[in-house]
Protein backbone atom coordinates (compact mmCIF):
# COMPACT_ATOMS: atom_id res chain seq x y z
CA UNK A 1 0.00 0.00 0.00
CA UNK A 2 1.60 3.43 -1.01
CA UNK A 3 1.82 6.19 1.16
CA UNK A 4 -1.05 7.77 -0.57
CA UNK A 5 -3.48 5.29 0.02
CA UNK A 6 -2.46 4.12 3.22
CA UNK A 7 -3.29 8.18 3.72
CA UNK A 8 -6.55 7.81 2.43
CA UNK A 9 -7.15 4.65 4.13
CA UNK A 10 -6.72 6.56 7.53
CA UNK A 11 -8.33 9.27 6.31
CA UNK A 12 -11.92 6.74 5.80
CA UNK A 13 -11.33 5.04 8.85
CA UNK A 14 -11.71 8.23 11.06
CA UNK A 15 -14.69 9.24 9.65
CA UNK A 16 -13.04 12.12 7.45
CA UNK A 17 -14.90 12.25 3.77
CA UNK A 18 -12.14 13.46 1.37
CA UNK A 19 -13.46 16.41 -0.92
CA UNK A 20 -14.60 15.51 -4.89
CA UNK A 21 -12.17 17.42 -7.42
CA UNK A 22 -15.09 20.39 -8.58
CA UNK A 23 -14.23 22.25 -11.49
CA UNK A 24 -15.35 25.97 -11.32
CA UNK A 25 -15.72 28.89 -13.70
CA UNK A 26 -15.05 32.88 -13.60
CA UNK A 27 -16.07 34.95 -15.71
CA UNK A 28 -14.57 38.81 -16.61
CA UNK A 29 -16.49 41.27 -18.50
CA UNK A 30 -15.34 43.78 -21.59
CA UNK A 31 -16.65 45.81 -24.16
CA UNK A 32 -17.16 45.76 -27.65
CA UNK A 33 -17.62 48.94 -29.26
CA UNK A 34 -17.79 51.02 -32.96
CA UNK A 35 -19.34 54.08 -34.44
CA UNK A 36 -21.13 53.53 -37.74
CA UNK A 37 -20.85 56.38 -40.70
CA UNK A 38 -23.81 55.59 -42.64
CA UNK A 39 -23.42 54.96 -46.44
CA UNK A 40 -25.31 54.57 -49.60
CA UNK A 41 -23.56 52.65 -52.72
CA UNK A 42 -24.42 52.54 -56.03
CA UNK A 43 -25.01 48.54 -57.07
CA UNK A 44 -26.36 48.49 -60.67
CA UNK A 45 -24.29 45.96 -62.71
CA UNK A 46 -23.09 46.96 -66.12
CA UNK A 47 -24.48 49.91 -68.42
CA UNK A 48 -28.05 51.27 -67.77
CA UNK A 49 -29.14 53.09 -71.09
CA UNK A 50 -31.74 55.03 -71.38
CA UNK A 51 -32.64 54.41 -75.04
CA UNK A 52 -34.90 57.12 -76.72
CA UNK A 53 -34.55 54.97 -80.36
CA UNK A 54 -34.31 56.64 -83.45
CA UNK A 55 -35.74 59.98 -83.54
CA UNK A 56 -36.55 61.39 -86.76
CA UNK A 57 -35.87 64.66 -87.71
CA UNK A 58 -38.87 67.28 -86.94
CA UNK A 59 -41.05 64.09 -85.70
CA UNK A 60 -44.39 65.09 -84.39
CA UNK A 61 -44.89 63.16 -81.46
CA UNK A 62 -42.01 63.43 -78.34
CA UNK A 63 -39.77 60.04 -78.12
CA UNK A 64 -40.12 58.30 -74.65
CA UNK A 65 -36.65 57.27 -73.45
CA UNK A 66 -36.82 53.42 -72.08
CA UNK A 67 -37.01 53.20 -68.19
CA UNK A 68 -34.32 52.42 -66.01
CA UNK A 69 -33.87 51.95 -62.61
CA UNK A 70 -31.02 52.77 -60.45
CA UNK A 71 -30.29 51.29 -57.02
CA UNK A 72 -28.58 51.79 -54.35
CA UNK A 73 -27.93 49.91 -51.10
CA UNK A 74 -27.74 52.02 -47.89
CA UNK A 75 -27.34 51.57 -44.36
CA UNK A 76 -30.25 49.97 -43.05
CA UNK A 77 -32.73 52.32 -41.85
CA UNK A 78 -31.33 55.59 -43.37
CA UNK A 79 -32.62 57.24 -46.28
CA UNK A 80 -30.87 59.53 -48.73
CA UNK A 81 -31.83 63.19 -48.44
CA UNK A 82 -32.09 63.78 -52.09
CA UNK A 83 -31.12 62.72 -55.74
CA UNK A 84 -30.07 65.02 -58.78
CA UNK A 85 -28.69 64.54 -61.80
CA UNK A 86 -24.81 65.40 -63.22
CA UNK A 87 -23.98 68.76 -64.69
CA UNK A 88 -21.35 67.76 -66.27
CA UNK A 89 -23.69 66.57 -69.53
CA UNK A 90 -26.81 68.41 -68.80
CA UNK A 91 -28.67 69.97 -65.66
CA UNK A 92 -29.51 68.98 -62.35
CA UNK A 93 -32.72 68.65 -63.19
CA UNK A 94 -32.42 66.23 -65.96
CA UNK A 95 -31.79 68.45 -69.20
CA UNK A 96 -29.39 67.35 -71.50
CA UNK A 97 -28.95 67.17 -75.05
CA UNK A 98 -27.72 64.09 -77.33
CA UNK A 99 -27.14 64.54 -81.08
CA UNK A 100 -28.55 68.05 -80.86
CA UNK A 101 -31.71 66.71 -79.31
CA UNK A 102 -32.98 68.03 -76.05
CA UNK A 103 -34.12 65.54 -73.84
CA UNK A 104 -35.63 65.71 -70.26
CA UNK A 105 -34.87 62.95 -67.25
CA UNK A 106 -37.11 62.69 -64.02
CA UNK A 107 -35.50 60.42 -61.23
CA UNK A 108 -38.68 59.12 -59.10
CA UNK A 109 -38.64 59.23 -55.48
CA UNK A 110 -36.84 56.12 -54.39
CA UNK A 111 -38.82 52.81 -53.39
CA UNK A 112 -36.89 51.32 -50.62
CA UNK A 113 -36.63 46.96 -50.48
CA UNK A 114 -35.45 46.67 -46.30
CA UNK A 115 -32.60 44.55 -45.97
CA UNK A 116 -31.70 41.56 -43.55
CA UNK A 117 -30.19 42.40 -40.13
CA UNK A 118 -27.18 41.54 -39.26
CA UNK A 119 -27.19 38.29 -37.13
CA UNK A 120 -24.38 36.68 -35.11
CA UNK A 121 -23.65 34.24 -37.74
CA UNK A 122 -23.80 36.92 -40.88
CA UNK A 123 -23.46 40.29 -42.01
CA UNK A 124 -26.84 40.86 -43.56
CA UNK A 125 -27.47 43.20 -46.13
CA UNK A 126 -28.73 46.65 -46.74
CA UNK A 127 -32.24 48.63 -47.93
CA UNK A 128 -32.11 48.73 -51.64
CA UNK A 129 -33.38 52.29 -52.46
CA UNK A 130 -34.66 52.19 -56.23
CA UNK A 131 -34.63 55.28 -58.42
CA UNK A 132 -37.06 54.85 -61.70
CA UNK A 133 -36.09 56.87 -64.29
CA UNK A 134 -38.21 57.96 -66.69
CA UNK A 135 -37.67 60.40 -69.87
CA UNK A 136 -39.12 62.35 -73.13
CA UNK A 137 -37.64 64.12 -75.79
CA UNK A 138 -39.74 66.47 -76.89
CA UNK A 139 -41.37 65.97 -80.77
CA UNK A 140 -40.24 68.94 -83.62
CA UNK A 141 -36.80 68.80 -83.06
CA UNK A 142 -34.08 69.70 -85.40
CA UNK A 143 -31.10 67.85 -84.07
CA UNK A 144 -27.59 68.01 -85.40
CA UNK A 145 -25.72 65.82 -87.77
CA UNK A 146 -23.88 66.16 -90.99
CA UNK A 147 -24.91 62.96 -92.70
CA UNK A 148 -28.05 61.29 -93.32
CA UNK A 149 -27.83 59.72 -90.02
CA UNK A 150 -25.92 59.45 -87.00
CA UNK A 151 -26.02 57.79 -83.94
CA UNK A 152 -26.51 55.69 -81.94
CA UNK A 153 -24.86 58.15 -79.97
CA UNK A 154 -24.16 58.03 -76.29
CA UNK A 155 -23.56 60.68 -73.88
CA UNK A 156 -22.99 59.39 -70.29
CA UNK A 157 -25.05 60.87 -66.82
CA UNK A 158 -25.28 59.92 -63.20
CA UNK A 159 -27.32 60.33 -61.17
CA UNK A 160 -25.91 61.94 -57.54
CA UNK A 161 -27.49 60.89 -54.60
CA UNK A 162 -26.96 62.77 -51.43
CA UNK A 163 -27.05 61.10 -48.31
CA UNK B 1 22.41 20.24 70.40
CA UNK B 2 23.50 18.30 67.92
CA UNK B 3 19.53 16.85 66.73
CA UNK B 4 19.17 20.71 65.77
CA UNK B 5 22.56 20.75 63.69
CA UNK B 6 21.48 17.75 62.03
CA UNK B 7 18.48 19.34 61.26
CA UNK B 8 19.51 22.00 59.72
CA UNK B 9 22.02 20.57 57.68
CA UNK B 10 19.30 18.50 55.73
CA UNK B 11 16.68 21.60 54.68
CA UNK B 12 20.16 22.93 53.20
CA UNK B 13 20.22 20.01 50.98
CA UNK B 14 16.59 19.88 50.16
CA UNK B 15 16.44 23.66 48.71
CA UNK B 16 20.02 23.02 46.86
CA UNK B 17 18.59 20.25 45.41
CA UNK B 18 15.16 21.76 44.28
CA UNK B 19 16.73 24.66 42.26
CA UNK B 20 18.86 22.10 40.17
CA UNK B 21 14.89 20.79 38.45
CA UNK B 22 13.59 23.59 36.28
CA UNK B 23 12.95 22.46 33.17
CA UNK B 24 10.14 22.66 29.55
CA UNK B 25 7.64 20.65 28.54
CA UNK B 26 5.77 21.15 24.93
CA UNK B 27 1.84 21.16 24.60
CA UNK B 28 1.64 19.98 20.97
CA UNK B 29 -0.92 21.44 18.08
CA UNK B 30 -2.13 21.54 14.91
CA UNK B 31 -2.79 24.37 13.00
CA UNK B 32 -5.66 23.09 9.96
CA UNK B 33 -6.55 25.30 7.00
CA UNK B 34 -8.60 24.18 4.03
CA UNK B 35 -8.35 25.97 0.28
CA UNK B 36 -10.66 26.48 -1.58
CA UNK B 37 -8.63 27.74 -5.16
CA UNK B 38 -10.06 30.48 -6.89
CA UNK B 39 -9.42 32.55 -9.89
CA UNK B 40 -10.64 36.13 -9.64
CA UNK B 41 -10.78 38.43 -12.24
CA UNK B 42 -8.35 41.57 -11.73
CA UNK B 43 -9.20 44.70 -10.71
CA UNK B 44 -10.18 47.78 -13.08
CA UNK B 45 -12.58 48.61 -15.25
CA UNK B 46 -13.70 46.42 -18.16
CA UNK B 47 -11.80 46.64 -20.83
CA UNK B 48 -13.11 47.79 -24.54
CA UNK B 49 -12.65 45.96 -27.52
CA UNK B 50 -12.67 49.12 -30.17
CA UNK B 51 -13.19 48.92 -34.00
CA UNK B 52 -13.27 52.42 -34.10
CA UNK B 53 -15.53 54.36 -36.63
CA UNK B 54 -16.95 52.19 -39.27
CA UNK B 55 -17.60 53.51 -42.83
CA UNK B 56 -21.07 51.07 -44.58
CA UNK B 57 -19.66 49.38 -46.97
CA UNK B 58 -16.25 49.95 -46.35
CA UNK B 59 -14.64 49.14 -43.10
CA UNK B 60 -13.65 49.40 -39.91
CA UNK B 61 -10.24 52.09 -38.28
CA UNK B 62 -9.37 48.27 -36.57
CA UNK B 63 -10.96 45.42 -37.82
CA UNK B 64 -9.35 43.50 -35.81
CA UNK B 65 -8.53 45.39 -32.63
CA UNK B 66 -7.13 43.31 -29.11
CA UNK B 67 -7.84 43.59 -25.43
CA UNK B 68 -6.11 41.17 -22.88
CA UNK B 69 -8.34 39.97 -19.27
CA UNK B 70 -6.34 38.70 -16.48
CA UNK B 71 -7.46 36.44 -13.82
CA UNK B 72 -5.63 36.08 -10.62
CA UNK B 73 -6.03 32.64 -9.76
CA UNK B 74 -4.41 30.58 -6.66
CA UNK B 75 -0.89 30.03 -6.49
CA UNK B 76 0.01 27.19 -7.72
CA UNK B 77 -3.15 26.04 -9.63
CA UNK B 78 -3.05 24.66 -13.04
CA UNK B 79 -3.90 27.74 -15.71
CA UNK B 80 -7.77 27.85 -16.42
CA UNK B 81 -8.65 26.46 -19.52
CA UNK B 82 -11.67 28.37 -22.36
CA UNK B 83 -13.90 25.84 -24.25
CA UNK B 84 -14.75 26.05 -27.82
CA UNK B 85 -17.64 28.18 -26.64
CA UNK B 86 -16.14 30.81 -24.11
CA UNK B 87 -18.27 33.76 -24.49
CA UNK B 88 -21.71 34.88 -23.37
CA UNK B 89 -24.51 34.16 -24.98
CA UNK B 90 -26.49 36.89 -23.81
CA UNK B 91 -24.91 39.47 -26.50
CA UNK B 92 -23.97 37.18 -28.88
CA UNK B 93 -23.14 33.98 -29.82
CA UNK B 94 -20.92 31.52 -26.98
CA UNK B 95 -18.68 31.05 -29.98
CA UNK B 96 -17.53 34.83 -29.79
CA UNK B 97 -20.14 36.13 -32.91
CA UNK B 98 -22.02 39.11 -32.13
CA UNK B 99 -23.47 42.18 -34.08
CA UNK B 100 -23.05 45.75 -33.26
CA UNK B 101 -25.06 48.77 -35.04
CA UNK B 102 -26.35 46.02 -37.54
CA UNK B 103 -22.47 45.20 -37.95
CA UNK B 104 -20.99 41.50 -37.68
CA UNK B 105 -17.77 41.00 -35.74
CA UNK B 106 -16.29 37.95 -34.21
CA UNK B 107 -13.94 37.38 -31.89
CA UNK B 108 -11.05 34.38 -30.86
CA UNK B 109 -9.28 34.07 -27.41
CA UNK B 110 -5.80 33.14 -26.93
CA UNK B 111 -3.74 32.43 -24.20
CA UNK B 112 -2.96 32.21 -21.29
CA UNK B 113 0.42 33.80 -20.71
CA UNK B 114 1.30 33.48 -17.30
CA UNK B 115 3.17 35.44 -14.82
CA UNK B 116 3.36 33.45 -11.44
CA UNK B 117 3.37 34.38 -7.97
CA UNK B 118 5.39 33.82 -5.05
CA UNK B 119 5.27 30.91 -2.59
CA UNK B 120 4.22 31.33 0.82
CA UNK B 121 6.78 32.76 3.44
CA UNK B 122 6.97 32.81 7.23
CA UNK B 123 6.14 36.43 6.63
CA UNK B 124 3.75 36.80 3.94
CA UNK B 125 1.57 34.64 2.16
CA UNK B 126 1.42 33.49 -1.26
CA UNK B 127 0.77 36.14 -4.01
CA UNK B 128 -1.60 35.35 -7.10
CA UNK B 129 -0.27 33.34 -10.33
CA UNK B 130 -1.55 36.14 -13.27
CA UNK B 131 -3.07 34.49 -16.38
CA UNK B 132 -3.63 36.69 -19.37
CA UNK B 133 -6.23 35.72 -22.23
CA UNK B 134 -5.75 38.01 -25.42
CA UNK B 135 -9.03 38.63 -27.65
CA UNK B 136 -8.91 39.55 -31.04
CA UNK B 137 -12.00 40.95 -32.74
CA UNK B 138 -13.10 40.69 -36.30
CA UNK B 139 -14.89 42.96 -38.30
CA UNK B 140 -15.33 41.97 -41.93
CA UNK B 141 -15.54 45.12 -44.77
CA UNK B 142 -18.56 45.57 -47.41
CA UNK B 143 -20.90 45.51 -44.38
CA UNK B 144 -24.26 48.19 -44.31
CA UNK B 145 -24.63 48.19 -40.91
CA UNK B 146 -28.07 50.22 -39.62
CA UNK B 147 -28.19 52.87 -38.67
CA UNK B 148 -30.97 56.02 -39.36
CA UNK B 149 -28.84 59.26 -39.35
CA UNK B 150 -25.46 60.09 -41.13
CA UNK B 151 -23.78 58.22 -37.76
CA UNK B 152 -24.52 55.98 -35.17
CA UNK B 153 -22.50 55.31 -31.61
CA UNK B 154 -20.21 54.75 -30.55
CA UNK B 155 -22.24 52.02 -29.62
CA UNK B 156 -21.36 49.71 -27.26
CA UNK B 157 -22.27 45.92 -25.86
CA UNK B 158 -20.61 44.06 -23.15
CA UNK B 159 -19.38 40.51 -23.53
CA UNK B 160 -18.23 38.44 -21.09
CA UNK B 161 -15.64 35.46 -21.08
CA UNK B 162 -15.75 32.42 -18.99
CA UNK B 163 -12.74 30.30 -17.88
CA UNK B 164 -12.77 26.87 -16.18
CA UNK B 165 -10.47 26.14 -13.64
Amino acid sequence: MGLSLRAAAAAAALGFVLPAAQAATTSNNFNVTVTLTSQCAATNSGTTTVAFGTYVAFQVAAATGTAVNLTFQCTRGFSPVSAAFDTVNGTAAGVGVVQGLQYTLTAAAPTTTAGTAATTATIGTGDTKTYAITSTMPGGQAGSCATASCGPTTVVRTLIVTF
Amino acid sequence: MMKRFLAGAAVAGIAFASTAQAGTTNGAFNVSASLNSECAVAAGAPPTLDFGVYTAFGSAATPNPSITLTFNCTHKLPAPTVSGTPFDGTNGTTAGGGTVVGLFYTMAVTGPTSALGTDATTSAGATADAFTYTITGTMGAGQPGQCTTASCGPTTVGRTLTISF
